[in-house]
């Protein structure tokens, strides 16, 4: 261990409380509310992101100061992102900087104890979640300051053709299932039967004001677009000769959701593999190439949706909006399920239901009725969509909608993992501070995708993106030839989403197999060479996999844990079995002490009962607001929609940076848009009322919009719009309708050539609520 | 307060013992107070409540799938609650609370008690003078202490014809078994409620072999 060999002082507190005159009673609890500073102990969270490529170096700052007139230790729990590799720690008092050992976990703790016993200063790192971490700093004196700087390693996703960067802020409150055990962790809920670390994992609610966020992202290489979904943002783009750009939240920001950037860059990302290695590690890509969506087997599809106390107001809403589009992107040949749970579970129907226009309503009437209230028994639902009868022939897929406020992770992970193989297992989290790393872990041993969206992003475009993905794989058993690959499951290939693998060695060619619907699939690459460091990446991923086969094969416990250990402690970084320990021993401290855990914040989108007192209702050890009055639901504050600030004058000399603008003032509901809502209101049958002007109408609105049967999101409307429409004869609308489409996909444009067609849009305009749609569109261009 | 608080110094408590011995000893403020209204009861949910934002401590343990409460706990629970007759909001509770130990705590309620022994030594007609002046157990509490209890405690249960002393003075009656009554008279028992849920708690226990 490095310690400063300064002078011991001793520090005694300067004042206490005995020492105060005391003439009202409880007059000295009050002052220390109204004295201007505020005793909690986290004052700043400051953090530098760096992105190169696909690769992110992130240094997080932890400012704690101690404002009491006593000895003060700090917990704070907290998340990180949930694939990052924590790879450094320091502890920073005034002048002095001690770096931290990353140890075996229980060595740690010891190393700490002592510490704190003798009255050194320390701080102690432990993980206990993949994205759920423990700092404990003790030994603070009074009216002192000190620092911890941690560094992570991550890859960043790729969704839709867009890197994606998101940093976790806080931990909601999540609901806890099972019966308490006992209590012997720093949170604030027990640990349970079913859960049995859970009181480690949550923090207690902070009821009032925020700790600030000073956070800054740094992009390396031409950045084309841009978009923050929960901050409003403001871009440098720094120096004419560079290329980086640098980001950061524009107004004050605080520790209450998410911060994510999506971006692209101008590097084309072809179809196909990629590689690169630092010489030690090679890091392979697989880019799916873009396909017309092939004719699909038949599906049967179970919809799961959260209603749970915590998904109340703007989640929830924006969760039934994306069900219903869900719904409304299946064919007549798929049947489908529902399942909406919350304390108990409440099913559709038991049996298997087709699609019709029929089942179409009575399930949207079904799913207008689901409101937000009680607890997450998240468990009981995903096992009965998982017991559904299987048949051949057909796809089966589930789709579980939820912000994911669920602690028991590793049965869910479970449950699902076993089906592997039945089911493909998608998951779509809402809100402004998801439970990412569970939702993520199930699609990632379901077999399917993770699909992340705030309340206040485009639902309906959000859904027809997803759509290309749900129940048709492009691939499948996809996977790097090669023994030390990190992660080495096969994977499946969805449109959109890439893939990718960390493997040891630096081969000259990496082999990439698996099976696609044309025949096996086979690339070779060979890989770039880097300068991003990756041993830290590799281990992180390896780690990853193996805890999850623990999760799923407990009895291997006793082989695994020893090789999860021996790969953290050779790369340094943190996981379940290590943690990172720091003692600074030129300062000794003695006198009484007090312990405070950090209360973090509710995140933004949550339903602000959650802090009340009264009228809140107590789900085993979790509060949950009962139903409010509309008028407490209207004052939730809403997610600040995306809003990028730019200087013009940049734009213009960086031209090749579009970024993405939306409305600033803040909506209550989430967005509907023309598009969407025609992809809504169509009819099981691809019809619209089974009438040929309304259906020829609906159709000519979405080619001028820039749909086609081949790209633009809507392509599954106009599949079965343009099939119904050919389906009815000689009938002239319909044939306008579709030459219209015809043409357009031939490569005119359609708002060049409609003009032939005046005469018979003069008529379709009229045609019921998509003649005025399509003449709104009309306007427009 | 500080002598009946100490009663309860190695005692342990169910979150439904803790609930009632907290309003038997909050009572007995209300009692005192000028027109003998009852004081704030927290009730087990808002004590789980306390505990998600950090204000009361965890447990001491479990037995089977019931929390086990200490001294700690209920100086916690009595100490919020007289912050929040003060009008403070639970926001401002929860700044002062978590920085205070068991030591704090018992200072603070003491300080708080002998207050209140001055005031009740003197005259009825200074008590009149002092109501709407934001002291502790006056004005104030009238109007800011909000959270009654809406639901009875189950397992005390109140005798619905109250009885009164030879001069019409009202006595606390508990019921500690069908047909055992306990009866003591406030006018003449410093802190009877809270010495009230003591006897009732002896007697519960020491009762169990009687049927």
């Amino acid at each position: 261990m490095k310690t400063m060999n300064t002078e011991v002082k001793k520090i005694e507190p300067t004042l206490e409380l005995e020492s105060q005159p005391d003439p009202r009673g409880l007059g000295a609890l009050i002052a220390l509310v109204e004295e201007a500073e505020c005793p909690l102990p986290l004052q700043e969270v400051r953090v530098r992101a760096n992105i190169v490529g696909d690769c992110c170096r992130t240094v997080i700052e932890q400012h704690f100061r101690n404002n009491l007139h006593k000895v003060l230790e700090a917990a704070h729990i907290f998340p990180l992102p949930e694939n990052g590799a924590l790879i450094e720690m320091h502890l920073e008092a005034g002048e002095v900087s001690v770096k931290a050992e990353c140890l075996e976990r229980e060595e740690a703790q010891e190393i700490f104890e002592k510490a704190q016993q003798e009255g050194y200063r320390a701080g102690l790192l432990t993980q206990e979640r993949a994205d759920v971490h423990t700092l404990r700093v003790t030994n603070l004196p009074p009216q002192s300051d000190v620092l911890v700087k941690m560094v992570i390693l991550e890859q960043l996703d790729t969704v839709d053709g867009r890197l994606r960067w998101r940093f976790p802020t806080t931990i909601a409150p999540r609901y806890l299932p099972g019966e308490p055990t006992g209590h012997e962790g720093p949170g604030v809920i027990p640990d349970s039967d079913h859960v049995p670390d859970a009181s480690r994992l949550q923090p207690p609610l902070r009821l009032e004001g925020g700790t600030s966020l000073d956070l800054e992202v740094t992009i390396a290489g031409p950045v084309k677009e841009l978009e923050s979904s929960l901050h409003t943002i403001h871009i440098n783009l720094g120096q004419e000769d560079q290329d980086g750009i640098r980001v950061a939240p524009s107004g004050k920001a605080t520790l209450n959701r998410d911060f994510i950037l999506a971006f692209s860059t101008a590097d084309e990302k072809k179809a196909g593999a990629r590689a690169y290695t630092d010489g030690a590690h090679t890091m392979v890509f697989v880019e799916p190439p873009s396909l017309e969506i092939p004719e699909t087997l038949p599906r049967d599809a179970v919809f799961i949706i959260d209603r749970s106390g915590s998904m109340r107001g703007p989640k929830m809403e924006a969760a039934k909006l994306a069900l219903k589009s869900a719904l409304h992107g299946l064919h007549e040949v798929d049947r489908f399920k529902l399942i909406a749970f919350s304390s108990d579970t409440q099913i559709f129907s038991e049996q298997w239901v087709d699609y019709s226009q029929s089942t179409l309503d009575r399930a949207d009437v079904w799913i207008d009725q689901i409101q937000a209230q009680g607890g997450t028994e998240m468990l009981p639902a995903v096992k009965q969509a998982l017991t559904s009868d299987q048949k051949q022939g057909r796809v089966a897929t589930v789709l579980l909608i939820t912000d994911g406020q669920v602690w028991n992770e590793s049965e869910l992970i479970a449950s699902v993992g076993h089906r592997r193989g039945e089911f493909l297992f998608f998951t779509m989290g809402i809100g402004t501070a998801v439970s990412a790393s569970l939702l993520e872990r199930m699609a990632k041993v379901g077999g399917g995708t993770c699909e992340l969206l705030t309340p206040s992003d485009d639902i309906e475009a959000f859904v027809a993106r997803f759509e290309a993905r749900f129940g048709t794989p492009i691939a499948e058993k996809v996977e790097v030839l090669g023994n030390s690959v990190a992660d080495d499951r096969k994977r499946t290939l969805f449109t959109g989403r890439p893939e990718s693998w960390i493997m040891e060695g630096a081969p000259k060619v990496v082999e990439v197999v698996g099976r696609s619907a044309e025949g096996d699939l086979k690339f070779e690459v060979e890989p770039v060479e880097i300068e991003f460091p990756l041993g830290s990446l590799w281990a992180r991923a390896r780690v990853a996999a193996l805890e999850d086969r623990m999760t799923l094969n407990p009895h291997e416990e006793e082989g695994l844990r020893p090789e999860i250990l021996r790969i953290a402690l050779e790369y340094g970084i943190a996981s379940r079995f290590t943690a990172f320990v720091a003692v600074e021993n030129s300062l000794k401290v003695t006198g009484e002490s007090v312990e405070i855990v950090q209360p973090v914040e509710l995140p933004q989108d949550w339903d602000k009962s959650f802090l009340g007192r009264t009228g809140s209702e107590q789900v085993r050890g979790m509060t949950l607001g009962r139903s409010l009055p509309k008028y407490i639901l209207a004052s939730t504050e809403m997610a600040i929609p995306q809003t990028v600030m730019t200087p013009k004058e940049h734009i213009r000399k960086r031209k090749h940076l579009e970024v993405l603008s939306k409305p600033t003032t803040p909506s209550r509901l989430p967005k509907s848009t023309v598009d969407g809502e025609l992809a809504r209101r169509q009819g099981a049958d691809g019809s619209y009322g089974g009438e040929i002007d309304r259906t020829a109408a609906a159709l000519i609105a979405l080619v001028l919009m820039g749909h086609t049967r081949r790209k633009g999101i809507r392509r599954r409307t106009l599949i079965k719009a343009a099939k119904w429409l050919e389906g009815v004869g000689e009938e002239p609308l319909a044939k306008v309708a579709l030459e219209i489409l015809k043409r357009s996909e031939a490569g005119q444009k359609p708002e060049e050539f409609i003009v032939e067609y005046d005469s018979v849009i003069d008529d379709l305009i009229r045609a019921g609520e998509e003649g005025r749609k399509l003449k709104s569109v009309l306007k427009s261009i | 307060m500080s002598e009946d608080l100490g009663f309860y110094k190695n005692d342990e408590f169910t979150i439904g013992e803790l609930v009632i011995t907290a309003k038997a000893i909050l009572e007995d403020v209300a009692y005192r107070s000028v027109d003998g209204r009852v004081a704030a009861i927290p009730d087990a949910r808002t004590v789980r409540y306390y505990q998600t934002v950090g204000i009361l401590a965890k447990p001491l343990r479990y037995e089977g799938r019931s929390a086990i409460y200490g001294y700690y706990h209920l100086l916690q629970l009595l100490a919020i609650k007289l912050l929040q007759a003060q009008g403070l909001s639970l926001a401002q509770i929860q700044k002062v609370m978590i920085q205070l130990s068991r030591k704090d705590l018992e200072k603070q309620l003491n300080i708080m008690t002998s207050e209140q022994d001055q005031r009740l030594s003197t005259s009825s007609k200074k008590k009149e003078q002092d109501q709407g002046k934001p002291t502790f157990f006056m004005g104030k509490l009238e109007e800011k202490v909000l959270d009654i209890c809406e639901e009875p405690i189950k397992d005390w249960v109140p005798i619905y014809k109250k009885p009164t002393d030879p001069i019409g003075r009202e006595l606390i009656a508990v019921e500690i078994r069908t047909g055992i009554s306990v009866m003591i008279n406030p006018a003449k028992v410093k802190n009877a409620n809270a010495v009230m849920e003591r006897i009732r708690r002896i007697l519960q226990k020491n009762l169990g072999d009687l049927e």
